[in-house]
């Protein structure tokens, strides 16, 4: 019985991992836009608004045909009650997440569904502006 | 006899259908506010189709200040696939690395845009004016035009 019981957890634990997938996240999220390229770089922002519960968070790049242009098998990053996280394109600037396109877009998603608020900037290494790039829900759009 | 009705009422059906669908009964609508093609300024219109499954049909015109169409309206209509990214600017020539970056044409220096999706997919809408000289670049925000004041 306690074999049978076991072996069920486990399954349905296995299935439920093999089975969460982006498009059932609890919170999915757009930025329709970054860079980087010649004196341009991208910085994605996340802050957890939530005051007690971690979370995780998977962000990815894709270039303009939707292909994941970052590394797929380390997008988790972990976020803690009020933490910040902030993501660049360029070494120069921690944390790098290398890509493999110029531009693009990117998508993100919570596992725990904590209000994760995001926005990215468009930065001009030479002139020092920066550009603000809204992130959008991405189960809304047009 | 029937088999010829058929395909008249099918073909009639498909004719009005297509000739009804207009821009007022499109399942989304945006509207960019302002765009600018001089010289100095250029604009770039960004689509991002936020759905996984679904192609979809994204119709991109812009308008001058009189609420004319100031681009081409017969080829205003776009072919996005699920995820894909669509690039539009105002400016032939736009930097190297937009190798993606389709031109159109407008005969105004500035004005608004409007967009509809023809199957209400998740279409997500940026746009952005850059600046050649400085490479200064500025948001333009993205309205629901079913929504106003």
């Amino acid at each position: 019985m306690r074999k049978t019981a076991l072996c069920t957890l486990t399954f349905l634990f296995m299935s439920a991992v093999l089975f969460a997938r982006w498009n059932d996240a609890v919170g999915r999220g757009i930025i329709p836009f970054w860079i980087n390229a010649d004196d341009f770089y991208t910085l994605l922002v996340f802050v957890s608004a939530d005051e007690e519960t971690s979370d995780i968070i998977h962000v990815r790049f894709c270039d303009e045909n939707g292909h994941w242009c970052s590394d797929t098998t380390g997008d988790m990053f972990l976020i803690r009650h009020r933490e910040m996280l902030v993501f660049s394109t360029t070494p120069a600037v921690p944390t790098w997440i290398p890509t493999t396109a110029n531009y693009g877009y990117a998508k993100f998603r919570v596992v725990d569904g904590v209000p994760i608020q995001a926005w990215a900037l468009i930065i001009n290494e030479l002139s020092g502006a920066a550009m603000v790039v809204p992130a959008y829900d991405q189960y809304n759009g047009f | 006899m029937l088999a010829r009705l058929s395909v008249i009422t099918l073909a009639l059906i498909i004719l009005s259908g297509a000739s009804l669908a207009d821009w007022d009964d499109a399942c989304g609508r945006g509207l960019i506010p302002f765009w600018i093609n001089t010289p100095t300024h250029y604009t770039m219109i960004v689509f991002v189709n936020g759905s996984e499954g679904y192609t979809d049909y994204v119709h991109l015109r812009f308008c001058d200040t009189e609420g004319r169409f100031c681009s081409d309206a017969t080829g205003d209509m776009y072919g996005i696939r699920q995820n894909e990214m669509l690039m539009f600017s105002t400016r032939a020539n736009p930097p190297s690395f937009f190798d993606y970056c389709r031109h159109i044409p407008v005969s105004a220096p500035h004005g608004y845009a409007m967009f509809r999706t023809v199957e209400g997919g998740f279409i997500h809408a940026f746009a952005f004016i850059v600046n050649e000289i400085t490479g200064r670049l500025v948001t333009v925000p993205i309205y629901d035009q079913d929504k106003g004041f």
